[in-house]
């Protein structure tokens, strides 16, 4: 399976997740790998940064989109000044002359935020959709998978510029239903990246219901929902939870691309693909305005993916990733 | 063989038919400005004038008249593709066809050094990180492959800008000026950052793929039958592992270059590389609809095709898979 | 169409100054450039190699191309037209109107009604006309083709037109249709008589535009050389100027409108510029066109291009402004002197809406001229060389002697006068409480609407957060300059409070332009620019779109007053109507008179700046060695 757009970021394939291993033993596996633990930490950090960017903003004097310190912190040709702890600019001005570490620290919020949302979006939209495909089989699996495979041959990035872009005017699209912003970012991610997800579910629901437990199940009566939700889908649980926390960096590096490419969330809104989008043009002589949102960006993925490849690893004995 | 090559090929029409449909939607009719506007450009216009240019583009018309223009545009069929009536640019008249075509030998240059270089990297670090798993090797290996997953690109070019560029002066200038051919480029030495960019963040894809693959071919039950035969691990890993492991391999690279092809929007935003991509952005920020469609179609189309060619070749090499 | 011409001409240029040419109005403050060919020796020839960041609109058809880079291109290069100007900084002549391919400045009958120009003999159209003499009737064919509603420009006819909303046009204009016009005659090849629908003291400059450069006969053919190139004989264009797109000469005159256009422009990609064979130095005292060619590659951001000259790949960037850090950087390593500032007659302002609380109320508009931090706003814009803070609204250069000195809202260095503006804030009703800050709704979620691109997005913040400092709150839309910026503030029933990515540039040096066009009645949108004050907008205007206010303030009066007026009295009158627009109607907040900032390649010398476009002007420049490597 390749990823949507190679430069976002590839979706690793899913190899043989067994969906019925004793939890203690995941934990077990998954606590031995150190990289992982690193990378859950970083993301805890990372979340208590987000939450508390207000806090941090007050500590230091300067709110994301304040420009009371514009004279001390730019040249008088408006190119922003480095890190400077007199006037506890800890990473700088952007090119607008704002406190960097606090929009660092916002940023986080809008990454983090649109990454748990579209997620959520994709795993919904991506569970129902494989649940129903794989459970039901004929017609619905023919419409859903051609839908999957309609969907994963888009050009994403181009549509998905599109429809962010056409959704950020003042009155945003569709009648004003879509507004601009996080929930509109993430809406469009989830559903460019549903399929994997849907795609995932469908194989292991296809596989889960010819099983004895779920014969045994529809013997006693059960109705069709009830063998769905009660005994197929806790069994698909561990595979869905592996996946979605794989697809997590790959939607905080696509809502950062769209914010690069310059669409996205407006420029009120935090966000490290935006800052970067400004750094592009100074710097060569403001590295800082590079610097920090672009490792944040890195290490914030990094640690979903390190997470991620754990909980895979811990899940599946066979392919030892890290030990 | 006959039947499975035409229900895919009935496949790629459906998914160009959606793409078509979806990109006209998308950028044509959800947009709240009036694309008029910007084509009236910076003077004010009478109600007159703006119909005027309206008409003149054709969007006075009915939703499904202009579709259908477009639509026509994309069979791809000699006079019909892409034909001149339609695309062409709403802001200087200059035929989109005109205009792909003059770019597309960048972002080819791009794609090509890109993947031959990412390949180079991320497939012996897979295949060495499999043999010798669990140890040093394996390690760095892995950590190479799961930072260059995470890493941006458009942060990592920035970065190598910054210090083989600007520091060091070892690299050329992002620039590519307008005289030079992509070949021509190429020789100045422009697309070296370019390509490190882009390989560097799609080795590491290709490292776990293969490293994946080859640990689990390699504990096959055929791949224990050859060593209780005696042959040597090298013959092993070589002869009858790689082949199962790099299969699927060939998939995702098809599918890669194909995507790339259609536009590294991203990489060529960041060096400024005149190629398909940037032509996307371009359209898109000033609102060149035809260009839009043009483009948006090509990317899909090449990556229908790689879809279909990939799976010819699999039907070819695989014959369970002709009777799914 | 109620707009004046000029309106829709500076429309046009605001575009420009905003796509990042700034032009300016002071009076000279900066250093200036224009060395005229004294200083260093000038070797002809060589071919410029320039880049500019977007093609032009309308494929360079001098009928309808109207911005500032398309202009100075016809002046100093392509087309001649009956009067020009010399393309130098107005202290040297460059905003006076000259006879050009007339022999002499034209005559004018008592009553102000016939134009009379005689033409000069002897100046030949490019090849392949290169033996066709320039005559009084391609003048009238011009004429006749603007006329042509499909051959023109988006408003350009009005500057002809009877009924255009200037007052004067061309007797028979509108009724033309691209046919000949009944006020047009030409009693012999070498006279041009014109007759206007009423007086029009600056019908010169009118007939200046590119859009009257002749068009050459073919045949019996009643627009010429222009038949069947409504939509593009800029790619066929025959021109007398010094300069001709690049195989123009391999055109044949008497092929069908169909055949290959000239290779010197390529729509999107490249304009391509040689000498013309045909133009004779000696009846031509305006151009010195020391290059050979101009070559233009069309496409780059302006850090891309930035480096390109960096790397000497270019000579300049045309029509865009320098990256801050380019210029840092050049200043730091002893190149300064190839970086030019240039005042330019026009300026930037923010537009509050007379019919929108908080602003319709004046005090609340007074305390917004007294906190804003104008010094901030152009230090977004690249610092102290970008303009002089303006403290009034006309620019200094089209009031000469008139308002020196005058500023209504000063403050320290221009940052803002945080006491004063809280004193004007308790004259107002919106601060029940009296102290000094805005507490009403209606100074919650003011809507600003601002363009996306740079650098405005760097200016909101430093508004916002001056508003702020009067209890108003804004909530900033920002989005695409034509199809979001422009629709909202043009058009009264958006309800748009501020726009502040906003600007003007003279039309020609007179102070009317600067006047009706912005905030003149007429000038209100939508269909017509620019005015987002709505100034003078009538009670039935305002109820349509939507306003509980029933009245606002008119400008048009005093304008009224001053047009008429001739000789001594008419700066002073319009230095008057400053004052009313700065301390009775206060519909704006103008902060800054532009300059124009250019950066040039080390090869480059002789730089000129334009003082009539408010660019470079191409036909001065040389090349270093005459081009040698």
């Amino acid at each position: 399976m390749a990823g949507p757009e190679t430069e976002l970021g590839p979706v690793p394939t899913l190899a043989g997740v067994e969906g019925r291993s004793p939890r203690e033993l995941i934990l077990a596996r998954f606590k031995r790998d150190k990289f992982a633990i690193a990378g859950l930490i970083f993301i805890i950090f990372m979340i208590l940064f987000a939450v508390f960017a207000p806090l941090i903003a007050k500590a230091v004097g300067h709110e994301p989109n304040s420009v009371a310190f514009l004279r001390q912190m730019t040249q008088d040709n408006g190119l922003p000044k480095g890190p400077s702890f007199q006037y506890k600019f800890f990473f700088g001005a952007d090119t607008a002359g704002r406190d960097l570490f606090v929009r660092v620290a916002y940023g986080a919020r809008t990454s983090l935020t649109i990454a748990f949302l579209a997620t959520g979006i994709a795993v919904i939209i991506g569970v129902s959709a494989g649940l129903l495909a794989g459970f039901y089989r004929g017609k619905v699996d023919t419409v859903v998978s051609r839908t999957i495979d309609v969907v994963l041959s888009l050009p994403i990035l181009l549509l998905a510029l599109g429809l962010v872009s056409a959704c950020s005017g003042s009155e945003g699209c569709l009648a004003g239903t879509l507004r601009p912003g996080l929930t509109m970012v993430s809406l469009v991610i989830g559903l460019f990246s549903w399929p994997y997800i849907a795609r995932i579910v469908r194989g292991q629901v296809l596989s889960l219901r010819e099983k004895e437990f779920v014969e045994a199940s529809r013997a006693q009566g059960s109705n069709n929902a009830r063998i769905m939700f009660r005994d197929i889908l806790p069994n698909v649980a561990a595979p869905i939870i592996v996946y979605t926390t794989l697809i997590i960096p790959n939607n905080i590096l696509f809502e950062a691309a769209l914010s690069y490419l310059g669409v996205g969330v407006p420029d009120t809104t935090a966000s490290w693909g935006g800052s970067l989008n400004q750094a592009s043009g100074v710097f060569t002589v403001a590295w800082w305005t590079m610097l920090f949102p672009g490792l944040f960006l890195f290490a914030t993925t990094l640690a979903f993916n390190l997470v991620g490849d754990g909980l895979r690893d811990a899940l599946d004995p066979r392919t030892d990733r890290l030990e | 063989m006959g039947r499975y090559l035409i229900r895919r090929l009935l496949f790629v029409v459906l998914v160009m038919f959606i793409v078509s449909l979806l990109t006209f939607f998308i950028f044509i009719k959800l947009p709240a400005g009036d694309p008029v506007r910007r084509l009236a450009g910076s003077r004010a216009t009478t109600p007159a004038e703006l119909a005027a240019i309206r008409h003149s583009v054709g969007l006075d018309e009915s939703v499904y008249v202009q579709y259908g223009r477009f639509a026509k545009g994309l069979v791809p069929w000699p006079g019909w593709f892409l034909n001149k009536q339609v695309y062409y640019s709403w802001a200087n008249a200059v035929p989109v066809s005109e205009e792909i075509y003059s770019r597309l030998p960048y972002t080819i240059a791009l794609t090509i050094g890109a993947a031959i270089l990412w390949l180079l990297i991320g497939i012996p670090i897979g295949i060495a990180s499999a043999i010798k798993r669990g140890s040093f090797v394996d390690r760095v290996g892995m950590v190479f492959a799961v930072a260059g997953v995470s890493l941006p690109v458009f942060w990592l070019g920035y970065i190598l800008l910054f210090v083989f560029w600007f520091k060091l002066g070892w690299a050329p200038p992002p620039v590519y000026p307008p005289g030079e051919s992509a070949l021509d480029a190429v020789f100045q030495g422009r697309f070296i950052l370019p390509w490190f960019t882009l390989a560097l963040t799609s080795a590491a894809f290709y490292t776990r793929m293969v490293r994946g693959n080859l640990i689990e071919t390699m504990s096959e039950d055929y791949i224990r039958t050859a060593r209780a035969k005696g042959l040597s691990e090298r013959k092993v890993v070589f002869k009858h592992g790689l082949r199962a492991a790099l299969t699927p391999v060939v998939t995702i690279f098809g599918l890669d270059v194909a995507t790339l092809l259609g536009g590294a929007l991203i990489t060529e935003t960041v060096f400024n590389i005149p190629g398909v991509g940037k032509y996307t952005i371009d359209s898109i920020n000033s609102g060149n609809f035809p260009g839009v469609m043009g483009v948006t179609v090509l990317a899909a189309f090449f990556i229908v095709i790689a879809n279909l060619l990939v799976d010819i070749a699999y039907a070819f090499l695989d014959p369970r898979v002709r009777y799914e | 169409m109620n707009r004046s011409i000029r309106l829709l001409a500076l429309f046009a240029v605001i575009a420009l100054v905003a796509a990042g040419c700034s032009k300016s109005s002071s009076s000279g403050s900066s250093g200036s450039s224009a060395s005229s060919g004294g200083s260093a020796e000038i070797t002809k020839g060589g071919t410029l190699q320039l880049a500019t960041q977007a093609d032009v609109d309308r494929a360079w058809d001098p009928a309808k191309e109207y911005s500032q880079i398309s202009f100075e291109f016809f002046r100093c290069c392509l087309t001649r037209t009956l009067l020009s100007t010399n393309g130098m900084p107005a202290d040297q002549g460059g905003v006076d109107l000259q006879p050009d391919i007339a022999a002499s400045m034209p005559e004018v009958s008592s009553d102000g009604l016939t134009w009379t120009f005689k033409l000069k003999t002897g100046i030949y159209y490019s090849p392949p006309f290169q033996d066709v003499e320039v005559t009084s009737e391609d003048f009238a064919r011009t004429i006749s083709r603007q006329s042509d509603s499909g051959a023109s420009a988006n408003g350009y006819p009005f500057y002809y037109s009877e009924s255009g909303g200037t007052g004067c046009g061309i007797e028979g204009f509108d009724a033309a249709k691209g046919g000949p016009v009944s006020g047009v005659s030409t009693p012999d090849s070498q006279t041009l008589t014109i007759k206007l629908s009423a007086p029009c003291g600056d019908f010169g400059w009118r007939m200046a535009m590119p859009a009257m450069a002749p068009i050459p006969p073919v045949g019996d053919q009643p627009l010429g050389w222009a038949t069947g190139h409504t939509k593009d004989y800029g790619r066929y264009l025959v021109g007398t100027g010094p300069y001709m797109f690049k195989g123009v000469d391999q055109l044949d005159p008497n092929g069908p409108p169909s055949q290959e256009p000239s290779s010197g422009y390529v729509p999107g990609r490249s304009w391509s510029l040689v000498r013309n064979p045909s133009w004779d130095a000696s009846t031509d005292s305006l151009r010195p066109a020391n290059v050979d060619g101009i070559e233009v590659a069309v496409g780059g951001t302006s850090q891309v291009l930035a480096n390109e000259v960096d790397d000497g790949t270019i000579d300049f960037e045309y029509g865009g402004v320098p990256p801050a850090q380019q210029i840092q950087q050049y200043q730091s390593t002893g190149k300064g002197d190839q970086i030019h500032v240039d005042a330019s007659p026009g300026n930037r302002y923010i537009g509050m809406n007379l019919a929108q609380p908080p602003f319709d109320d004046v005090n609340v508009r007074k305390a917004m001229n007294w906190i804003m931090d104008k010094d901030a706003l152009r230090r977004a814009r690249g610092g102290e060389m970008f303009g002089d803070l303006a403290t009034h609204w006309f620019p200094p250069s089209l009031m000469p002697g008139q308002l020196d000195g005058y500023d209504p809202y000063p403050s320290d260095g221009g940052t803002g006068n945080l006491e004063q503006a809280k004193a004007a804030m308790m004259q107002s009703k919106y601060d029940t409480n009296q102290d000094g800050l805005c507490d009403v709704p209606e100074c919650k979620d003011v809507l600003m609407v601002t363009d996306n691109a740079d650098p405005y997005p760097k200016q909101n913040a430093i508004i916002v957060d001056a508003a702020k400092k009067i209890g108003i709150e804004l909530n900033v839309q920002s989005g695409d300059r034509y199809t979001f910026m422009y629709d909202k503030c043009l058009d009264p029933s958006s309800h748009a409070a501020l726009c502040p990515s906003v600007g003007w540039f003279m039309d020609f040096p007179d102070p009317l332009t600067f006047g009706p066009p912005t905030l003149g009645s007429s000038a209100i949108g939508p269909g017509g620019c620019c005015n987002y004050s709505l100034v003078g907008a009538s009670p039935q205007l305002l109820k349509k779109a939507g306003y509980t206010v029933t009245s606002v303030p008119s400008l048009d009066a005093a304008f009224n007053e001053c047009t008429p007026l001739t000789g001594d009295a008419y700066l002073p009158c319009w230095a008057g109507a400053d004052k009313k627009i700065m301390e009775e109607v206060v519909p704006v907040i103008p902060w800054l008179w532009d300059n124009n900032v250019a950066l040039v390649g080390d090869r480059v010398q002789n730089y000129t700046f334009d003082g009539f476009a408010g660019i470079v002007a191409m036909d001065h420049l040389a090349l270093a060695g005459g081009g040698a490597p």
